[in-house]
C-alpha cells in the first residue's frame, strides 16, 4: 500500500490540475501583476458573459425561445423563488448583483470542467495552461465575497442611511452590552462571507481533485480492465461535478440573498 | 383559513427559518476569532490556556445571547 502512495505521489500531482500556474507578468502602478490561467478563465467568463447574456435577451417578443427562454427562466426562478422571499418590494432594486453572482459562478464553474489545456494540446500539439477551475481557487471565491461582503453593507446603507443602518445592526439589549455585541456582530459579518468562500472553494476544488486522483489509476495501473472502471467512475464524478457546478452556484445566490435581505429588512 | 393565507404563513415560516441557514458557521467562527485572540494574548503574557479558555466562553456566551436575541425579533 505504501509503495503504491509513493508511486502515486511520484508519477502524478492531482493538485497540478487545481493549482494556479503564471502565464505571464505585467506591471502595472509600479507592481508586478502576475497573471495566472485562473485570472484567464475569470477575464474569458466575464467576456463570454457580456457577449452571451446580451445576446440571449435580445429582441424577442412576450415568449422567447430556446437559449434566451433559458436564460430568462433561470432570472424569474432566481428572482421569485431566492430573492423576493427575502428582499419583498425591494427585490428589483438589488436583483442584479444577484443574477451577476449566479451567471458568473455558474459559468466559472462549467467553464472549470471543460479540459481546456488537453483540447489546446490536441489541436495544436503545444504544452499550455489555458484553462483550469478558477473557483477552486480560494483568491478568487474571497474576491467574489469581499463583493458579496461589500455589497451586503452597501445595499443597508443605501436602504436605511447609515445612522440607522449602524443603530438597527444589533438587536436591542442593554446599553452595558451593546459595544460587546456590535464587536460580536462585527466579526459575524466578517465571518459570512468567509463561510462562503470555504463552501465554494472547497466544493469545487474537492471535485477535481476527486476526478485528477481517478485519472492517476490509468498511469498507475496501466491495463484496460483498470482503464475501463476508471474512465465509468470519471464519467460518474463528473456528472456529480456538474450537478456541484449548478448547486454550488445556487447555494453561493440564495445566501448572497439572505444576507442582502437580512441587511436591507433588518426587521426579518 | 383560506389557502392564499396558509400559503403566506408557510412562505413566511420557510423565510424567518431560512436566514438560520449560515448560522452554524457564524456561531463557530465567532467563537474561533475569539479564541484566536485569547491564545494570542496567552501567547503575550505567558498565560497559557487560561486567556484562550476566556476568549472561548465569552464568544460562546455571547452568540448563544446573540442568537437568543435574534430568535426573539
Amino acid at each position: 500500500m505504501l509503495e503504491m502512495t509513493t508511486r502515486m505521489l511520484a508519477e502524478v500531482n492531482p493538485l497540478e490540475h487545481v493549482v494556479a500556474v503564471p502565464l505571464f507578468e505585467f506591471s502595472a502602478f509600479g507592481r508586478q501583476v502576475v497573471f495566472s490561467n485562473h485570472m484567464f478563465m475569470v477575464s474569458v467568463a466575464t467576456i463570454f458573459l457580456m457577449i452571451l447574456l446580451p445576446l440571449s435577451v435580445r429582441g424577442g417578443g412576450l415568449a422567447r425561445r430556446g437559449f434566451g427562454n433559458l436564460i430568462e427562466t433561470i432570472c424569474v426562478f432566481i428572482r421569485e423563488d431566492v430573492a423576493r422571499p427575502f428582499l419583498g418590494d425591494r427585490t428589483d432594486k438589488h436583483i442584479g448583483f444577484i443574477w451577476t453572482i449566479f451567471f458568473f459562478i455558474l459559468t466559472l464553474n462549467l467553464f472549470g470542467m471543460i479540459p481546456t489545456r488537453q483540447i489546446i494540446y490536441l489541436v495544436t500539439g503545444r504544452e499550455n495552461n489555458l484553462g483550469g477551475a478558477a473557483t477552486a481557487n480560494i483568491w478568487i471565491v474571497g474576491a467574489l465575497s469581499l463583493m458579496v461582503f461589500l455589497a451586503i453593507h452597501i445595499c443597508g446603507i443605501r436602504e436605511h442611511g447609515l445612522r440607522r443602518y449602524i443603530r438597527d445592526f444589533v438587536p436591542e439589549v442593554p446599553l452595558l452590552m451593546r459595544p460587546f455585541i456590535y464587536v460580536m456582530e462585527i466579526i459575524g459579518s466578517l465571518v459570512r462571507p468567509l463561510s462562503l468562500t470555504i463552501r465554494l472553494f472547497a466544493n469545487i476544488f474537492a471535485g477535481h481533485i476527486l476526478i485528477a486522483t481517478l485519472f492517476m489509476f490509468i498511469v498507475i495501473f496501466r491495463n484496460y480492465a483498470v482503464g475501463g472502471l476508471t474512465v465509468a467512475a470519471v464519467v460518474a464524478a463528473s456528472l456529480l461535478e456538474l450537478l456541484v457546478a449548478f448547486l454550488q452556484a445556487y447555494i453561493f445566490t440564495f445566501l448572497s440573498a439572505i444576507f442582502i435581505g437580512l441587511a436591507v429588512n433588518p426587521e426579518h | 383559513m383560506t389557502d392564499m393565507d396558509e400559503k403566506k404563513r408557510g412562505t413566511n415560516t420557510i423565510r424567518s427559518s431560512l436566514k438560520w441557514m449560515g448560522a452554524g458557521i457564524e456561531f463557530c467562527g465567532v467563537i474561533s476569532v475569539f479564541a484566536f485572540f485569547g491564545y494570542m494574548l496567552d501567547a503575550h503574557f505567558h498565560t497559557s490556556p487560561w486567556l484562550l479558555l476566556t476568549g472561548f466562553f465569552i464568544g460562546f456566551i455571547g452568540m448563544v445571547y446573540l442568537f437568543y436575541k435574534e430568535s426573539k425579533k
